[in-house]
């Protein structure tokens, strides 16, 4: 005695490679024994739609990739450095040499006559301590 | 978004832009608007972090199911889903160009699907998601999907022939 037929969506996921092994294996004995379930099956594998692609113009690909690139979220190029040290460096030894340029940052600056209008070496040493802030704050 | 994110990233960009491109052409019939549809799916993934930084994710079919809502947001809020014909053109122009070739005659039949319809055998059929990844992404059923594809099927035939 043969097994009722299947679903025509279920025959369709027998074709598609859509249903799990133990289904598919009751729908293709199944198909074994009934000649219009088999009828059915070979004409949902002939009639498989097929969509046409649309015609691009040239350069579209290279102007589609740009125009997204300059919409993701851009990060400033330090930070985009960091990023990469961050892969490379553990997080702990950079912690220890942000924390030590600080210090050193501290100490260099007491160490230097109090009042000399302009010096520049203080700039650079505020504008290095304001880097390794951000450094810290991206890595934590 | 870290490496591994990024690369992944990057790597689902690369094999799927055409097809998520000319998924939503196929949608909507219009270059231009395709490609607008595409950016914005691609950036809304890109801001999804889950999407690249959880190994089970299926980042594929997140593409086309969010492609696919634009795509139907934007025809909705047009009113219409075919081009407008060309000034003079009678419907009969229209209907000529339309069946100038089995595949847009299978356009054309697209265009008179229900959109859930039309969706599930875009997913499967041109995007090449699995039943179940399609079933996941919409949050029904496998045997749903199923169900759908085959009266989507039956549709389209009538449709085209």
């Amino acid at each position: 005695m043969t097994s009722p037929c299947p679903s025509g969506a279920v025959l369709l996921g027998l074709v598609d490679g859509d249903l799990g092994p133990d289904e598919a294996a009751a729908v293709e004995a199944h198909l074994a024994s009934c000649p219009s379930c088999r009828d059915l099956a070979r004409g949902f594998r002939a009639d498989r739609p097929a969509f046409p692609e649309p015609e691009l113009p040239p350069g579209f690909w290279a102007s589609f990739d740009a125009r997204l690139r300059a919409r993701l979220p851009r990060r400033s190029s330090l930070l985009r450095r960091m990023w990469e040290v961050r892969v490379a460096v553990p997080v702990p030894a950079l912690v220890a040499a942000a924390a030590a340029l600080i210090l050193l940052g501290a100490v260099g600056a007491r160490s230097r006559p109090v009042g000399v209008p302009g010096a520049p070496v203080d700039r650079v040493v505020a504008s290095d301590v304001d880097a390794a802030h951000i450094w810290i704050s991206d890595l934590m | 978004m870290g490496v591994p994110a990024r690369e992944r990233f990057e790597q689902v960009y690369r094999r799927c832009r055409a097809r998520v491109v000319g998924y939503v052409h196929l949608m909507t019939r219009d270059l231009e608007t395709a490609a607008e549809i595409a950016q914005e799916t691609f950036l809304r993934a890109h801001e999804e972090r889950s999407l690249w930084e959880d190994p089970s994710s299926r980042p594929e079919a997140w593409l086309f199911r969010v492609a696919g809502n634009l795509a139907r947001n934007h025809l909705r809020a047009r009113g219409r889903r075919l081009p407008l014909p060309e000034p003079g053109a009678t419907p009969d122009t229209l209907d000529l160009v339309l069946r100038r070739d089995d595949r847009s005659r299978v356009v054309a039949g697209l265009d008179r699907l229900a959109p859930s319809y039309a969706q599930v055998l875009l997913m499967r059929y041109y995007a090449g998601l699995s039943c179940a990844a399609i079933a996941d992404e919409l949050g029904v059923a496998p045997g749903t999907v199923m169900a759908r594809l085959h009266r989507a099927r039956r549709l389209l035939r009538r449709y085209v022939q």
